[in-house]
C-alpha cells in the first residue's frame, strides 16, 4: 500500500562504501550548519521547486550488514514521473547524494536512474497520513489563505454593511490564486 | 516545527511471515492506529527483507523500517505518546524484532531511539505548521470556496450574515 488519496511513499534503502558513507555525513553536518545560519544552499532551493513534496530525508545508516543510505519521501502522483522529476530538476543534488553509494546509476540519462529507483524502492506494508485528500500546493495554498484570512477578520469588526462587503469582496478577488 | 524519525530494528529470522501477517491485517486510513496520536503527519511500516541482496557486504539483515514525521516536540516525546496510544499493536508489530524489551514502556522506548537513523539531509514543504494547523487551514478554505460561488450576487447585508454563518463561525 504504497498511496494514500493523493500521497505516496518512497523508500530507497542503497548499499555505500565506507568513504561514501563519511563524505555524506560530513556533506550534511555542512548543509545543517548552512540552515542554522539561515542560508539556503543550491539543493534545497532545487528541491522546493518540486511542489510536490511534502517531505524527503536522506539518512546515513551503520548496521551490522553494511552503512547505507536510506531515502524516503511523501509526494502527490505516480513515483516514475517524481523519480524522473527529481532527476531532471534537482541533477546535480542527486548526483552529490548518490555519486558514491553502490550500484545506483547517474541521474542523466533518466532511464537507468528511474530503473534503479523503481526497482530498489521497497514495498510499504502500512502507509498513514493526516491529509490524504490534499496535495503539497493544496496545504500550501490553505495555509497561505489562513493567514490572509486572520487578518482580514481583524479589520471587518469595524466595518458597516458596504465596506464590508467591499472588504469581503475584495479579499475574494485577490486572493483567487489560493482559494 | 515537523520533524521526523525513522527507526530500523532487526527482524527476527523466524519472524518475518508473522510481522508481515500483523501488518498486512492493520486497518487502513482515519482506523490506522497512528492515526490515534495526534500531530502525526505521515507514517510508515516498511520491511526491508534483506539488505544483503545486491552487495557482499556482510551477513544478511532483514529490517523494520518506521518512519514519522509529527509535531511533537522530540522523538522521545512522540515515541511515549505511540506507546500510550497503541501498545497492543505496537506490542505486535516489534515483537517481531530482536532485541524487543517485551513491553511497550520506558524500555521500549529506549530500545527504540537506540535503533534510530541520525537524520542527513531533509526537506520539509511546510515545516512550521502542525496537522491541526493543516487539517484547520484545509477546511477554511474548503469554506471560502464554497461561500465564494453561493455569495456572489449577495447584497451587502446579507453577504455579512453569510460570511458570519459560514466562514467565520466555524
Amino acid at each position: 500500500m504504497e498511496t494514500v488519496g493523493r500521497w505516496t511513499a518512497i523508500t530507497v534503502i542503497t548499499p555505500v562504501p565506507v568513504w561514501w558513507d563519511a563524505t555524506l555525513r560530513a556533506n550534511f553536518r555542512r548543509l545543517a550548519r548552512r540552515r542554522r545560519r539561515g542560508r539556503r544552499s543550491q539543493i534545497m532551493s532545487d528541491l522546493e521547486r518540486l511542489s510536490f513534496i511534502s517531505f524527503a530525508h536522506w539518512s546515513p545508516v551503520r548496521l551490522p550488514s553494511g552503512r547505507y543510505l536510506v531515502f524516503q519521501s511523501n509526494f502527490n502522483g505516480a513515483a516514475k514521473q517524481y523519480v524522473e522529476a527529481f532527476a531532471r530538476i534537482v541533477t546535480w543534488g542527486m548526483r552529490g547524494l548518490w555519486w558514491g553509494a553502490i550500484g545506483v546509476p547517474g541521474p542523466l540519462p533518466v532511464a537507468p536512474f528511474e530503473a534503479y529507483i523503481m526497482d530498489q524502492r521497497l514495498p510499504v506494508d502500512h502507509y498513514y497520513c493526516a491529509y490524504p485528500e490534499a496535495s503539497t500546493k493544496m496545504v500550501r495554498a490553505a495555509l497561505e489563505l489562513r493567514e490572509r484570512h486572520a487578518s482580514l477578520e481583524r479589520r471587518l469588526s469595524d466595518l458597516d454593511d458596504a465596506a464590508f462587503a467591499a472588504a469581503v469582496r475584495t479579499f475574494l478577488a485577490h486572493n483567487q490564486r489560493v482559494i | 516545527m515537523a520533524r521526523e524519525l525513522c527507526v530500523l530494528t532487526p527482524v527476527l529470522p523466524d519472524r518475518r511471515d508473522a510481522l508481515a501477517a500483523t501488518l498486512a491485517g492493520l486497518p487502513d486510513g482515519e482506523d490506522s492506529p497512528l492515526a490515534r496520536v495526534p500531530g502525526t503527519h505521515f507514517a510508515r511500516w516498511v520491511r526491508a527483507p534483506s539488505l544483503r541482496r545486491r552487495t557482499d557486504l556482510g551477513p544478511d539483515t532483514a529490517c523494520l523500517v518506521f518512519a514519522v514525521e509529527f509535531d511533537h516536540g522530540s522523538a522521545r516525546e512522540y515515541l511515549e505518546d505511540l506507546c500510550r496510544r497503541l501498545p497492543d499493536e505496537a506490542d505486535l508489530v516489534w515483537r517481531n524484532c530482536a532485541g524487543y524489551p517485551g513491553a511497550v514502556d520506558h524500555r521500549f522506548v529506549a530500545w527504540l531511539l537506540e535503533h534510530r537513523v541520525e537524520p542527513g539531509f531533509s526537506i520539509v514543504a511546510f515545516p512550521s505548521a502542525t496537522v491541526a494547523e493543516v487539517r484547520e487551514a484545509l477546511a477554511l478554505r474548503a469554506r471560502i470556496a464554497t461561500f465564494a460561488v453561493a455569495a456572489q450576487r449577495l447584497p451587502a447585508a446579507r453577504l455579512r450574515q453569510a460570511w458570519r454563518e459560514h466562514v467565520s463561525a466555524k
